[in-house]
């Protein structure tokens, strides 16, 4: 029987002796919904944990806000358990094939290893948090799981008078012949802030997470072989996250526009499916059309022509890399990233040469 | 019949971090500084990385190729050319504040504290951006209120302070409204002017006033005693500063060729570049070594960081003493010292400056940063606030260990053990309950050598102090 997967999806909205947010819950939730469902994680929603504030509220004090460690606890005791079982059963211990971590809230990181999420009943006199980074690391170095995945969409403070504690899972190594794969996202680089903005209507999302979950639901997925790889995922958040900012936020170098991405291992995280590979509409704008104009992809080879050439050309093409070559007016490249509007179709390129 | 390759060359900024990326956004070409690197003809996107900005260029890869980029600015909290939050005026004052020392706490060296605010607008709202920082001695006696400084300034305001001062180490101290209390340590080498810049910050998960983000604050030593915002090597430090605490990768031959100059006279770079070297390039030993030798040439055998470094020397230096006298500044030598500290105990002071804020580390970025309890003491001099904070982390840390060792015990005794250990349970529990007998403490889980080097480098206390902490909360 092939070793579960796992999940933990955290969402705190509510931090009632700090300010709260808006769209961490909806985050989490909509990670959930994606990690449990059969086309996206594919997780079993017995061993989905989803975390939010709106599942525990109200509190009698901020001391008792919830999600708080407890929580998390329970869930890393059960990753144990789990580990432990499929150990007597002779399949190692380990504790599952993947592992998805999600987190969304507060957040800070002075360096990339001390990163933290903070939690419900985080004060600012006792800045409880989980240490997220620090967890993934644990669970990849010891061969818990195969592949172990961070998502963390928290902004990235650079300091809090807080203790960050190691995770309490004793340290152990993995086996030699084990491959271990790990891709983390945070959604900003250090010292930056996260965006949470409406995404569709007045539902409040954060940025990071809706460009993370455009892409795992297939926008991101390789044009050439239709896998969703690590290098097709983290080019997808770096290129489009930036799309959904309030254009007034486009100039503040203290907002992320880029998410930070650890991704060592070159790995499919969701094989090909039979699905269609998406196309983005592009827009081709010529100044002095009539003559012949084509559209070459990265290997230069042509994947369209038309003679005579309009003034407007519509066009739709996969992700990739593209050039665009017009006879009397030269060459243009211009690159289709997949950007995607909140209604799910995709966001048209304007190309003018 | 294969394609044959073209050479792409790509030249930018000497620490920008390059990349070039291919249709399919595979990373099939890596350097810093500069790049050259046959591929074959087609699409590719270069993306440069200065610190965390990124300009990107898409490029036809046809025939050889030569691409020159621009790197993008950095933020810096220094008023740098350049950089993200720089004001010419600002530039302006610290340059000309340095190099006027309205105040003498001694002879031998300097200290040039800049605090500003920066807005977009050219209309800052905080009149005085150094609400609160102040200037003590190694001692934790005030010798400035640098928020007493303040004058009327047009747009973003700005706060100077130069001083000649002996040389040794000085603290700068925030004071928040609530009585939070941070330091760090400014060490101020002979001949040499330490210079600290601090930007105004706003809270991040509350609400109210900015505050001068004293973590933040990033330091220059100058042999000069002055501030030039046109300085290479200062930009070169702040990149090299991001990628330590990033773990970016950025030492390049650029700057090995510049720490390692026996001309090479920026003590910043160099300590930054040491460190560097130390993670990127451990066995590089002749590297290291001559680097450290340029800095002991350049701040003398007293400076906290150069002895923190000296530590991982494969061959000592005679002249630079073992053991820290002073907290350093920067929280890679602290991280150094603590790590020595689970090696060798004995290198750990077991009283003075270092030890008393050993307990009380936060953690931060770049700079050995601590929390400082106010300044009435308990009766036995200690600072039992900020140890108390320490060690109910720790006892969390172990009450979940512990409960996690419960479960995985309780899951080896099967449904029929798990019943048969509660019921026991009960029964002896009750019994010690009728006999006025307290209640037993659950097992305490041991913590192994390997958990508790962890703890330390985590938590960033040295060893023998982890383990002064962990006796107590066992007993």
């Amino acid at each position: 029987m092939p070793l579960a997967d796992y999940a933990l999806i955290v969402g705190i909205n509510l931090y009632p002796a700090l300010t709260s947010l808006q769209g961490a819950e909806n985050d989490a939730r909509d990670f959930h919904d994606w990690v449990i469902s059969p086309d996206g994680g594919g997780v079993a929603s017995s061993n989905a944990t989803l975390l939010v504030t709106s599942n525990f509220a109200p509190f009698p004090s901020a001391e008792d806000a919830k999600p708080a460690a407890h929580q998390i606890e329970d869930f890393f005791t059960k990753v144990d358990i789990a580990a432990n079982s499929n150990n007597k059963e002779g399949l190692g211990l380990k504790a599952g094939k993947r592992i998805w971590l999600f987190f969304s809230g507060h957040g800070f990181a002075p360096t990339l290893d001390r990163s933290a999420v903070l939690l419900a009943n985080a004060t600012s006199s006792r800045v409880h948090n989980v240490a997220a980074l620090l967890w993934a690391d644990r669970l990849h170095e010891g061969g818990w799981f195969d592949d172990v995945f961070l998502f963390q969409d928290a902004c990235r403070s650079h300091m809090a008078d807080v203790d960050l504690t190691p995770p309490f899972l004793r340290k152990k190594v993995a086996p030699l012949n084990q491959v271990r794969r790990r891709f983390y996202a945070f959604s900003a680089k250090n010292r930056q802030i996260s965006k949470e903005v409406p995404i569709v209507g007045e539902r409040v999302q954060g940025v990071f997470t809706t460009t993370l979950l455009q892409g795992l639901k297939g926008k991101a997925r390789d044009p050439h072989t239709g896998a969703l790889t690590a290098a097709q995922l983290k080019a997808y958040l770096q290129d489009n996250m930036i799309k959904l900012l309030p254009a007034g936020d486009l100039a503040d170098d203290e907002i992320a526009k880029m998410p930070e991405v650890v991704n060592p291992d070159p790995f499919d995280i969701l094989p090909p499916t039979a699905a269609a590979v998406s196309t983005f509409p592009v827009s081709v704008k010529i100044s002095q059309p009539g003559g012949p104009a084509r559209i070459e992809n990265s290997a230069f080879v042509a994947v369209d022509s038309i003679d005579p050439s309009p003034a407007e050309w519509q066009r739709n093409l996969p992700r990739g890399l593209y050039k665009l070559v017009v006879d009397g007016l030269g060459e243009l490249l211009f690159q289709v990233t997949g950007a995607t509007a909140a209604d799910g179709t995709g966001k048209v390129v304007d190309v003018t040469i | 019949m294969s394609q044959s390759s073209n050479t792409l060359n790509v030249s930018t900024g000497p620490l920008s971090e390059i990349s070039v990326l291919d249709g399919s956004m595979n990373t099939v070409a890596h350097s810093v500084g500069d790049l050259s690197a046959d591929l074959l003809p087609g699409l590719y996107k270069i993306r440069v990385r200065n610190g965390p900005g990124v300009e990107e260029k898409l490029i036809s890869l046809d025939r050889d190729l030569f691409v020159d980029i621009q790197p993008p600015p950095i933020f810096s909290p220094i008023p740098l050319a350049g950089t993200t939050r720089s004001h010419e005026y600002h530039m302006l004052r610290a340059m000309n504040a340095s190099r006027s020392p309205l105040h003498d706490f001694g002879q031998g060296a300097g200290l040039f504290v800049f605090c500003r605010e920066w807005t977009t607008s050219n209309q800052g709202a905080s009149p005085n951006p150094a609400t609160g920082i102040s200037l003590a001695d190694e001692n934790g006696n005030q010798l400035l209120d640098l928020g007493s400084l303040a004058v009327e300034t047009p747009n973003d305001h700005s706060v100077a302070m130069c001083a000649t001062v002996a040389p040794g180490s000085y603290r700068l101290r925030l004071t928040q409204s609530g009585g939070t209390v941070t330091e760090r340590a400014l060490f101020a080498s002979p001949g040499c002017q330490t210079q600290i810049f601090i930007l105004l910050s706003p809270p991040t998960w509350s609400s109210g006033p900015s505050l001068p983000d004293i973590a933040g604050g990033a330091v220059i030593i100058s042999p000069k005693f002055e501030f030039d915002p046109q300085d290479r090597r200062t930009q070169l430090g702040e990149i090299a500063r991001y990628a330590l605490t990033q773990k970016r990768r950025v030492l390049s031959d650029q700057l090995r060729l510049e720490i390692v100059d026996e001309k090479f006279d920026d003590p910043m770079l160099g300590l930054l570049g040491a460190h560097l070297v130390l993670r990127d390039e451990p066995e590089n030993v002749e590297l290291f070594e001559t680097v450290t030798n340029n800095l002991l040439r350049l701040l003398g055998p007293d400076h906290p960081d150069l002895r923190a470094l000296c530590l991982r020397r494969k061959n000592p230096l005679p002249s630079v003493p073992r053991a820290l006298d002073t907290p350093p500044m920067l929280r890679a030598s602290w991280d150094i010292t603590v790590s020595v500290s689970l090696e060798d105990p004995s290198s750990f002071p077991e009283a003075g400056g270092v030890m008393e804020i050993a307990d009380k580390v936060i953690p931060t970025g770049s700079w050995l940063v601590w929390r400082r309890d106010p300044i009435v003491k308990s009766a036995s001099g200690s600072s039992a606030g900020s140890s108390n904070a320490l060690a109910q982390s720790l006892e969390e840390f172990i009450a979940a260990r512990a409960r996690q060792e419960a479960s995985r015990r309780a899951d080896d005794q099967g449904v029929f053990g798990r019943l048969s250990s509660s019921l026991f349970d009960l029964i002896s529990n009750s019994f010690d309950k009728l006999r006025g007998k307290p209640q037993p403490k659950p097992p305490m889980p041991t913590l192994s050598t390997e958990d508790r080097e962890e703890l330390a480098r985590v938590l960033g206390i040295p060893g023998p102090l982890l383990n002064s902490v962990l006796k107590k909360i066992f007993d």
